[in-house]
């Protein structure tokens, strides 16, 4: 009897089953995300093509909506109606360039839209309204690189920014002097290396925060005292890929509690067992499998959170 | 009042208008929470004239067993037991001239400043409030392109003067009720759905052309209101930020700032205490930092330390504290005169009431305390030209520092004297007796976790000879002490420390 019988086989039909009904939810939890539906579908389409089943989705449908969201300043929104933001640019874009479609979009506008936000000192704000997180740094980073447009930002002034960022123990924190956190270190760690820069990050002291992130059960946490939760096995997995300390965790107890958090009888992945799943965790919790090689699932870029085929294509496929 | 599963658009109207209408007339509601019908029924029961003591005991019993049904996005309880003695409160007064406006009970209860409002009817709210929202924001935006076209007269005063026509004052007047309505309406869209970033934005918009100090205090008790059912809200945090900044920018010269980061520090010690170890919160509280002269820093360090050592699992906390220590010896650097006042031991002093001389043994189970005698540690060895003398007294419950002659020298004698109390306490928890629980195999790996930190810190700093070869040779025994304590990591400490290359050899 192979492994992938036992209780912790990955449930891809389940899991298909469910992304593609969360679109159709009504109720108050729903209406309360939709601000951040862009960031939502780019989740969900993802996930479905890293299991193989984006053939499921109606594209033209897709890409008519995330059009819909761009704005005048160049800027996508997170839903029609609502205001743009560097976060759901990156996922428009994302969207994009997994469904092979950037060629429906004006690069350069959205470079402008993306240049705009950047500071005197090299930091990103989200927005017009000028709150500043390193998150956004790796937003106008890895948009403008798929956009094939990096060299319209000041590069140097952006990864000083946050280099400075850094904190004693090697991890990187939302502003300078901020507390380390795996969601921030995945974004620092993601924008040295697609800029290039990744001398900035002492892989031996930040690997071994990274590694003290798993905890008994196998899952990650993501900073210390805290629980567990399927996120974290994204965030600190592809930062431990990208600096090449992944066998510094046991990789094998991780996969198990992936698979724990799988709601196998209605799909979806929670944060931790036996919690209500959600297509974030899910998402995660795919994510994370792929980067430990789980078999049928297509491997996933650790850096761009796009499926590798993606990347090679915009990178080494078409002329641009 | 029966409770309704199910309400309809036109019930979403009329109870929006309602809940608006609740907001404005108490302005000083601190908390909302979302709530099964059973226990909104409970709060009006409780409320009601009708009050025995064994009813009340009834609805505690009931309130009790509704707890886990009270949904807010930290799963914290609507603080059921504040509601309850709130409500025995009103009871005891007038509760007619309480009760407020007149709204639907079955949906609303409002009372000593709280609200609750039931979850079935959260959907229609919210689709009257976005609506109306939306609605008020486009006519704010066509009013807002038309008087850019206007004639740019300055107006003399609020009912028109022969500078200003009529038309223009109309517009004035129009825009004056249409920014009264978007801000009615985007305030329940905030409260109803707390991340809607659309709709706090519209507020900057409108808020950012005022300049009376009322209306920022209202907008950060709005936030604040946002706070108590999701601490965890970005929009809410990211809005403080941005008021906090307007109001400083407003009033720079004035006691205004000063007297919004002691309200601030107090309200995110409320948070603190509600919602362990909130990423965002203390976020919050560190870039309050940036803006603290150095005295109030001192009073966070001292305030921050007795909270501390009460929830010393708090990793955030010990971070806060890092980060205003790393703020003393930013200023320590400047020259400014504020910082004259505060000398070289007070400085050094703030270190030493870090090193944990305090902190008994109870404590060494938790890893937030290593942690931070990590940061302490990497930061005293940085320091090569500390006047400050490291000691066994700084270990010892009663600090006093010795004031060496003033010298540049970071002298090895004292560095050496410092490790060796440090390995001594790595020792002592290496060998504390195995009690069978899972503590004292926590401190262990802590404890030898620490000992790995110093060897790679020392590693780094340029040494003496003898410096060095003691180094090394810890280095060389750590194999031993890890095997022992976390095998299971040998991976890691094997790429670390390179520990099967040992050039010291123990001499015979």
């Amino acid at each position: 009897m192979s492994s992938y019988t036992r209780m912790g086989e990955l449930e891809i039909e389940k899991h298909t089953q469910f992304i593609m009904s969360v679109e159709k939810k009504k109720d108050f939890d729903s209406m309360v995300m939709e601000h951040l539906r862009m960031s939502g579908a780019y989740w969900g389409l993802t996930t479905l093509d890293l299991m193989g089943k984006l053939d499921a989705v109606n594209r033209e449908e897709v890409v008519s909506w995330v059009l819909q969201c761009q704005h005048d300043c160049g800027g996508f929104s997170g839903n029609v109606g609502h205001d743009p933001h560097i976060l759901y640019t990156l996922s428009a874009i994302q969207i994009l360039a997994l469904l092979d479609k950037l060629d429906t979009i004006d690069a350069d506008k959205i470079s402008a839209y993306i240049v705009g936000l950047q500071q005197e000192d090299g930091s990103f704000a989200g927005d017009e309204w000028g709150e500043i997180d390193t998150r956004f740094s790796y937003c106008a980073v890895c948009c403008l690189s798929i956009l094939h447009r990096l060299d319209k930002i000041d590069v140097g002034k952006a990864i000083s920014y946050v280099a400075s960022c850094k904190n004693f123990d090697g991890g990187f924190g939302c502003t300078p002097g901020g507390e380390s956190h795996a969601g921030q270190i995945f974004c620092c760690v993601s924008a040295f290396a697609i800029s290039g820069a990744l001398t900035h990050v002492d892989r031996d002291l930040l690997g071994w925060w990274l590694c003290e992130r798993q905890v008994k059960s196998g899952g990650l946490n993501g900073r210390p005292e805290k629980l567990a939760d399927v996120c974290y096995s994204w965030w600190v997995l592809s930062s431990l890929t990208i600096i090449e300390r992944v066998h510094w965790i046991d990789k094998e107890k991780l996969k198990t509690f992936i698979l724990d958090c799988q709601d196998k009888e209605h799909g979806g992945i929670s944060d931790r067992p036996d919690d209500a799943v959600d297509v974030f965790h899910t998402f995660f919790g795919i994510a994370g499998l792929s980067l430990l090689e789980y078999p049928g699932l297509k491997p996933i870029d650790p850096a761009y959170a796009l499926p590798v085929h993606v990347v090679d294509r915009l990178f080494f496929g078409q002329p641009h | 009042m029966a409770s309704k599963d199910d309400y309809g658009d036109e019930d979403g109207v009329r109870l929006l208008a309602q809940l608006e209408v609740i907001l404005d007339q108490d302005p000083l509601i601190d908390e909302v929470g979302f709530v099964h019908p059973s226990q909104l029924a409970s709060f009006h029961v409780l409320e009601g004239q009708d009050t025995t003591e064994s009813l009340v005991e009834d609805v505690q019993t009931s309130i009790a067993g509704e707890r886990n049904l009270v949904i807010t996005s930290e799963g914290l309880p609507f603080e059921s037991v504040g509601v309850k003695s709130n409500l025995l409160l009103v009871d005891e007064g007038n509760t007619e001239s309480n009760r407020g406006p007149s709204y639907d009970r079955s949906v609303f209860w409002c009372g000593d400043h709280k609200l609750a409002i039931c979850i079935p009817a959260l959907r229609p709210l919210f689709k009257a409030a976005k609506s109306a929202y939306l609605f008020s924001y486009r006519q704010y935006r066509i009013l807002g392109d038309l008087s850019q076209n206007e004639d740019c007269s300055p107006y003399l005063c609020e009912s028109g003067s022969s500078s200003e026509t009529l038309r223009e004052h109309r517009s004035k007047m129009d825009l004056q009720s249409v920014e009264a309505a978007l801000l009615k309406h985007s305030k329940v869209v905030a409260i109803l759905s707390c991340d809607y970033a659309s709709a706090w934005n519209s507020r900057k918009q409108v808020i950012s052309q005022k300049t009376i100090k009322e209306v920022y205090g209202a907008e950060l008790q709005l936030s604040a209101l946002v706070l108590s059912y999701a601490p965890k809200s970005e929009q809410a945090w990211s809005y403080r930020r941005w008021l906090i900044r307007l109001i400083i920018n407003v009033s720079a010269k004035s006691k205004e700032p000063l007297m919004i980061l002691e309200r601030e520090s107090d309200f995110l010690e409320r948070i603190a205490e509600k919602s362990r170890m909130n990423y965002r919160a203390w976020r919050h509280r560190c870039w309050l930092v940036n803006h603290m002269s150095t005295r109030q820093v001192l009073t966070e360090l001292l305030r921050t330390k007795r909270w501390a050592q009460l929830h010393v699992g708090d990793n955030c906390c010990f971070h806060y504290r890092r980060c205003l220590l790393l703020h003393l010896c930013r200023s320590k650097s400047s020259t400014s005169t504020e910082n004259k006042v505060f000398s070289t031991e007070d400085f050094y002093g703030n270190f030493q009431n870090d090193t944990m001389e305090d902190w008994d043994e109870p404590f060494m189970i938790w890893k937030a305390l290593w942690i931070h005698r990590r940061f302490i540690f990497h930061q005293l060895i940085q320091q090569p030209r500390s006047r400050y003398s490291i000691t066994s007294s700084t270990l010892d419950s009663d600090i006093s520092p010795k004031k060496e002659a003033p010298t540049d020298c970071y002298s090895y004698e004292q560095l050496h004297a410092f490790l060796d109390e440090e390995f001594e306490l790595i020792d002592m928890c290496l060998n504390v007796a195995d009690t069978g629980f899972e503590d004292t195999t926590q401190q262990k790996e802590y404890a030898a976790m620490y000992k790995m930190w110093m060897i790679m810190q020392l590693q780094g700093i340029n040494g003496s000879k003898e410096l060095l070869e003691r180094v090394e040779k810890e280095r060389c025994n750590l194999k031993a002490m890890l095997e022992k304590v976390c095998p299971q990591r040998a991976v890691v400490w094997e790429g670390l420390f390179c520990l099967n290359q040992c050039s010291y050899v123990e001499p015979h």
